[in-house]
Formats: structure tokens, sequence, C-alpha cells
């Protein structure tokens, strides 16, 4: 027996100084005291009722149709205390038969049959999931949602596709919601292309469900399609409801899509997005007083005021998940830059979340844009990519998803092209991907250009000239603007000279894009133009090992540095190439087809656009693509290596083998 | 090192560190409480659990003994669904420690478990309760719990015909 204090070794210490008392050494599991009754059957009636709602609660709603068959106390035990999820469909589903059981999660496809005045469940509070993915009438989601006070999650979708969703009015019961943990609100407004009334403009209200708060809000998605003369309208209601709840909150996901974007994308270019044209302008309102009034009131609303969505709490938020997409203004680049800096700092004493490491795990950026040559004037086609290099930085040991899309460096509006004699302006700006390189758990990076550079003439990119002028920063900085020209420009020269002013910047790669946001070639010399961008990835061997999918789509690469990542990255799993360059010195080659043939993980490979601009390149590409047995079609060739049934590793096993 | 005295309902005492004894919410409690009452702050606290015999305590000390430096789970660790989380917390170590154990064994532990408030425990005993049931047939759960059907004249047919929503669902 171990003495206390001598020769004691563990936490569990056994005394036997009464010889009335067992001590551990006399306790022999074989020969325990259990009589052969308890030993031969569970009683499971004979645990507490939560222990047995608890074990019951375990169990898939698959096998609960056996459990009732066993005998009549389970079938009971099972109304009883089993927490069902249902998929609620009101001309399949018996409601009056499943009123009685305890609903944990309810999915609801169909419910437009009135239940007057009873409800849904005979137990409310056990529910905790609410889904809503089909039609529902307001008063049947009035109904339920107002009895539900333990609810945590709330998801209502665009297939319940009315206009209430977002204006659950004259439902107190929202404020009854304290659990609330997840709210995913997937909406739209009916499609209206014409012209708003001036009454629609000018007397929206904030939704009511933006005016909540739940104080344990810790999720919020919402996807929000508007007009766009609504932008400035749903931003502020949204983002106030994010400041609200900056305390809880960590993960947001906004999608706000205006439906100008939708159009264009569909090729639709009569938008009344165009109201926002100062010529638009003087046509509506005209030159009177009135009109003068109402035209800086329809200005105000383009842009979203940091005062409006209160900023200063709206930058309290500490996030582990940041999704946005939007369009914006000049003017809106500074809120999304101080929400995405605010990352970068500990949370303050009142965040609930303050005890839990925090740091951005996954970042998703996309700004949408229309095509830049039909840009208003205060509309930015990109956001600068500078804004996300301190919160990619501070959340580097974090990190481990990152995508980002539609990307720019230009900070300011340019003045709008004259239709004809059009002059357009192509600046060349890096994108340094060295801000990743500390990113030691980053999984994914995707990285999406709308814009496709790669046929671009080798006037465009030829100052970049040799891949070392690029890695130690000199052309990136000291020439990070490059003008290079489009159609219609005669003045080449003074074009592609542009403006090398970097303004004494050190020769830093983090520099470069700095460099280039002072550059305004096209207002410095005089020239009425419209400004479009290329951003060239460079220092794609500083990506970090960690990398599991990597995507780049329309960015310029120069084939080296190409080369220099794919033979680092050995963990790739998924890799895409699209239109990283044809010409020049930039996009892939056989060569690093070749070094793709020894990532043994790689499962998904597509590459879109090959190099093929001289008789060597093209040679060697035949070569690999005869060798892996797809043929090749010159430098639109599309290689898609993703067919389910080998991977893609096997497949390029063929390179590998000759 | 401080310690406490457990004596179990038939008698056996263990003396267990009050950090490892801590790790139990009902034993903590009962640490607090002897603390706030002792006019002694060197007295060793007594405690005794007048529903769990030895051989059940001996396994819930050993067990908090294995998991003693685990973070302690909050009562409701798994927010998305609530049902728990004992298939995360589960190691080789536990499955070997429940593997000797008859039900009735595993039914006192479980009980036990929910008196001293060993949140892990409970989720991992609760478990193998639920792994007795899931995929099995009607007839091997009758089997395995010892039961017999009650249902009389055409109860079992009604019962099967109302699992339609189930299906359905």
């Amino acid at each position: 027996m171990a003495k206390l204090g001598a020769e004691y070794s563990g936490d569990i210490t056994p005394t036997s100084e009464d010889s009335s008392e067992y001590s551990v050494s006399d306790v022999d599991l074989d020969s325990s005291s259990s009589d052969s009754d308890q030993n031969d059957r569970f009683p499971v009636m004979l645990l507490p009722v939560e222990i047995r709602a608890k074990i019951l609660n375990m169990i898939s709603q698959r096998q609960v149709p056996s459990l009732r068959l066993v005998s009549k106390q389970w079938r009971d035990e099972v109304d009883q205390f089993y927490e069902f999820a249902f998929n609620i469909y009101d001309t399949t589903s018996n409601l009056s038969l499943i009123r009685n059981l305890r609903c944990r999660e309810c999915v609801i496809w169909k419910l437009t049959k009135d239940l007057k005045s009873e409800s849904l469940f005979n137990h409310p509070s056990y529910l905790k999931v609410i889904k809503v993915f089909g039609p529902t009438s307001a008063a049947n989601l009035k109904n339920l949602i107002s009895c539900s006070t333990n609810l945590e999650h709330l998801t209502m979708t665009r297939r319940a596709n009315y206009p209430w969703i977002l204006n659950l009015q004259d439902t107190p019961a929202l404020s009854n919601l304290t659990e609330l943990r997840y709210l995913r609100l997937n909406s739209e407004e009916h499609l209206q292309i014409h012209r708003p009334s001036e009454n629609q403009r000018l007397n929206l209200k904030v939704p009511p469900m933006m005016d909540c708060y739940f104080p344990k809000l810790k999720i919020f998605e919402i996807l929000k399609r508007f007009p766009v003369w609504h932008y400035s309208h749903y931003v502020t209601s949204v983002l106030k409801f994010v400041s609200r709840h900056s305390a809880t909150l960590t993960h947001i996901e906004l999608d706000f899509i205006p439906l100008s974007c939708i159009a264009a994308w569909l090729g639709d270019r009569d938008m009344p997005e165009d109201l926002s044209s100062s010529e638009d302008d003087e046509y509506n309102y005209g030159s009177s007083m009135e009109g003068q009034l109402n035209r800086r009131r329809n200005r105000s609303d383009r842009c979203v005021s940091p005062q409006g969505i209160n900023l200063h709490e709206l930058c309290k938020i500490r996030l582990q998940k940041l999704c946005i997409t939007t369009m914006g203004y000049a003017k809106d680049i500074h809120i999304w830059k101080s929400l995405l800096e605010s990352q970068s700092h500990p949370p303050e004493e009142n965040n609930q979340n303050r005890q839990t490491h925090f740091g951005l795990r996954e970042l998703r950026f996309d700004w949408l844009c229309r095509d830049p040559m039909t840009e208003t004037r205060a509309r930015v086609s990109g956001f600068p990519w500078i804004h996300f290099q301190i919160p990619i930085e501070a959340s580097s040991t974090t990190l481990v998803h990152v995508e980002l899309a539609n990307l720019s460096m230009v900070t300011k509006a340019f003045p709008s092209s004259p239709v004809n004699n059009r002059v357009v302006m192509h600046k060349v700006v890096p994108f340094d991907l060295s801000i990743f390189r500390h990113c030691t758990r980053l999984k994914s990076l995707i990285l999406r250009c709308r814009e496709n550079h790669a046929r671009i003439h080798p006037v465009d990119l030829g100052a970049f000239g040799p891949r070392a002028s690029v890695a130690n920063g000199a052309v990136a900085v000291g020439g990070a603007v490059v003008g290079v020209v489009g159609a219609g420009n005669e003045n080449k020269d003074d074009a592609v000279n542009g403006n090398g002013n970097n303004n004494g910047q050190q020769n830093h790669p983090h520099n470069a894009g700095v460099g280039g946001v002072g550059a305004a070639p096209a207002e410095q010399q005089g020239v009425v133009a419209t400004v479009g961008e290329i951003l060239l990835m460079i220092n794609a061997m500083d990506l970090p090992e960690s990398l599991e999918q990597l995507e780049i789509f329309r960015f310029p690469m120069l084939t080296s540095d190409i080369e220099s990542c794919v033979r680092k990255l050995t963990n790739l799993r998924k890799l895409f190439f699209h239109e990283c360059g044809k010409t020049n010195s930039f996009g892939v080659s056989a060569d690093i087809i070749r070094h793709m043939a020894k990532l043994r993980q790689l499962k998904f490979l597509e590459i879109v656009g090959f190099n093929d601009s001289t008789e060597e390149r093209r040679s060697a590409l035949e070569l690999v693509f005869q060798e892996i047995g797809r043929p090749f079609e010159g430098q639109d060739t599309w290689l898609e290596l993703c067919d389910g049934s080998t991977t893609a590793f096997e497949t390029l096993q063929a390179v590998n083998e000759s | 090192m401080a310690l406490v005295r457990v004596i179990s309902s038939d008698g056996a005492a263990f003396l267990v560190s009050q950090r490892l004894a801590k790790r139990s919410g009902k034993l903590k409690t009962e640490i607090e409480t002897f603390r706030k009452s002792s006019d002694n702050s060197e007295a060793q606290p007594e405690i005794r659990i007048v529903t769990i015999r030895a051989e059940i305590l001996r396994l819930v000390l050993q067990w908090l003994q294995q998991h003693q430096n685990d973070p302690v789970l909050p009562a409701n660790q798994n927010e998305q669904d609530g049902r728990g989380d004992a298939e995360m917390g589960q190691s080789q170590w536990d499955r070997d420690f429940l593997a000797p154990m008859d039900l009735g064994i595993v039914m006192e532990l479980i009980l036990a478990a929910n008196h001293l408030e060993v949140k892990g425990l409970l989720d991992i005993t609760c478990k193998l309760v639920e792994s007795k049931i899931t995929g099995r047939t009607v007839d091997e759960i009758r089997t395995a719990f010892k039961l017999k059907s009650d249902f009389k004249g055409n109860e079992e047919e009604q019962t099967r015909l109302e699992n339609r929503w189930c299906v359905e669902n």
C-alpha cells in the first residue's frame, strides 16, 4: 500500500489506514459484487431522463423506426424524448402526426397551408434549427418563430422568395431569439429593371430584420440582390447590423450583388445604373432647384457613409471568416480597408470571443465590377490589393483559405473616356505573392481577374524584360507603372514611358504596389483615357509549401515564376492556371508540365492557354502533349486532367516515364 | 500537493489530488464548500459519495487521471447541433478502457459520471450504449438489451404504419 508522502507516485492514492475501509488494491473488477441480473441486461429505463434523451439523440433518425418497434415502452420513449429533424412539405407531411413530437431541426420546403392559430409543434422550445428553403406564408413563419425561443439557427433562402424575407414586420418574436447564433439570409427583390419612382428612391425603409439585435449571434451570412439604386441603402442597413453585433460575430459572409452587375454579365448595357452618370443626372433632374436637390440626394445615396454604418463599432469586430462580395465607389474603399486592417489588432475587452484565438482563417473578397471600358467615373473597377497585405500578414498563422477577385491598384476615380477616339491606358503593376510567405497553414489560394490579358501584345509587358529585373523589384517598383497602348492610341512611345515616379520608395517588393498608387499617368499627361490595369503576379516562389489548392485566373505570370512555384509546392492537390500569358516570357511552358508530373498529390489540373510563341516552345509543348496522349491545339489549348477516374498525377506519369 | 479523501458508498477511501478531483464538477463544488466552512485551511477535505460503490469510483478516478491534461469541456460544447461530442474525444485508451465492461458496469459508470459531473466520461459511456443500438435490427436490439416485445394485437403493425412519417422525413 502506498503511503502518503513517502511512496506516493500518483494522483490517486488508496488508503487503508482504517481496516474497515476499502483500498483500491482490494477492488477487483472481475469479482465485482454486481449481481448476474444486472450484468445480463441494461436497464435503460432506470437512467435519468436527461441521460436517456442524450443517448437517444446520439442515434440517427434512420435508426429510429427500429427503436419504435422494440417495445411499447421504447416507442413511447422515442416519441417523448427523441429530437427529430423534419422536412416539412405540407401536402405530404402529416402535420398532425408530428405535432406532438419534439423537433430539433425543421427544414421547410413548403408551408403555405393555413395553420390557423395552431402551433406547428407542441414543444417549440426544443426547436434549435429552422431552414426555410421553399414557399412559406408569412403568417406560418411568424407562427413558428414566435414560439421558438431557443432557436439557434435560422436560414431563409432565395427559393422562399418573398419580399418580406427581410421584412418580417410586426414580428416582435424576433427580439425573443436570444439564443440565435447563426443567421443566414439569401434573398432578392423582384427584378425591377424599370426606373424607380421618386418615392421608391427616396423613401426606402431599413429592413426590420436588420434592425434587430441577437445577443449571441456568431455567424451571419447574407446574399442580397438589389437594384443598383438601392446599393447604399442595403449595404448601410446590413453593415449597421454587423456593427451592432461586433462583440459576438466571428464569421460574416456578405454578398451584395447589384442587379446591374447581373445585367452586365448578361450583356445588357442599358440598365438603370446609368442614372448615376452625370449626363443622366442632368437629364433626370434638369437644372431647377428641386432638380439640383434631388441630384445631390441621389449622389449621396451612391456611397456608404462611415457614420451611417458606425464604422468605429464595425472595426471592433474580430473575425475568423470574412467574405465580402460587393461593388462600390471610390469613397467606399475606406470602409472595407478599415475593416480589413482592424483584423490585425487584438480584440477589445468587451469582445465575447476575446478568449479564443483570434485571426482570420478564411478571407474572400470579390469586388464586382463592370467592364472598365464602360465604368462610370465614380465606380471603381477593382479593389486595391495592397489593402489585403496587413490582414494577411497579421493572420499568417491562422489563414487557411484566401480567395480574392477583381483586384486593382486604382484608389481614385479616373475621367470617363469619350465615346469616340477612345484611348485605353494599361498600367502594369505587380501583385506581390510574397505577402503569403509566412502563411504556414494556408491550404487554398484562389486569385481571379475578370479581364483576360493573356493575348496582350509583347510590347505591353516588354518593359519587364528578363525575370531578374522583376525579382529584384527594380522594374516592379521604379517602373511600376508601364503605360501601354490599346486601340486608338497613336502616341505609343509616350504611353509606354508612362510615369516612373515612385516617390523615392524603397525597392522592396511590398512597396511595389504603393509606388503604383501614386501614379496617374493618364491624368498627369493630360490624356483623356480609360485606365485598365494589368496586375502581374510576382514572387510566386514565396508561396507557402502548405498550399494544397492554387488557382490563378487571368493574371499574367512569368514562366520562370510559375516554374519555381510548381517545383516548390509539392503538396498541391488542385492546380489551375488560366490565361497566365501566351507571349514573351510569360505563361505555361512544356518544362512546367514536366515539373507538374512530379507532384504526387496532384488530383486536379487545369491549364488554359500556353505560351508557344517561339518554334522551340511550340515543339516542346507538342512533345509533352504527345507523351500524355492529348492533342495540342496551339496557345488556346485547354488541358484538363480531372476526370474523376484517374488523378492528374497518374495521367502525367507518361511524362515521367518518357 | 493538496489532497482530498473521496469515500465510496461501500466505505473505500481514495486519496486524490485536489487538482485531479476538481475535474469533476461535483467534487470541485464539495471541495470549495469545505474550504469555505473550514477554519483550518490546511485541513484535508473528506467527501462521501453515497451513491457510487468502490469499483465504479475507482474507474471514474482512473479515467480522470488518464484525462487530467485534457481541456475542460463546456457543458454545451457542440453548439451547432447540440448533440454532444462523444466521438470527438474518444481515444484508443478510452476504447480499451471500456472494452472489457459489461453493460451493467457501463450503466453504473454512466450514473457515476452524471452524478460526479464528468462530461467526457458521460459522453463516451453514452456513446457506447448508442453503438449497441445503431445498425442493429429490432430483434438484435431486443437481444442485446434482453427485452421482449410487449405489443399486443395489431399494435406492432400500427406502429409500423406510424413509422412512415419517420421514413418519409
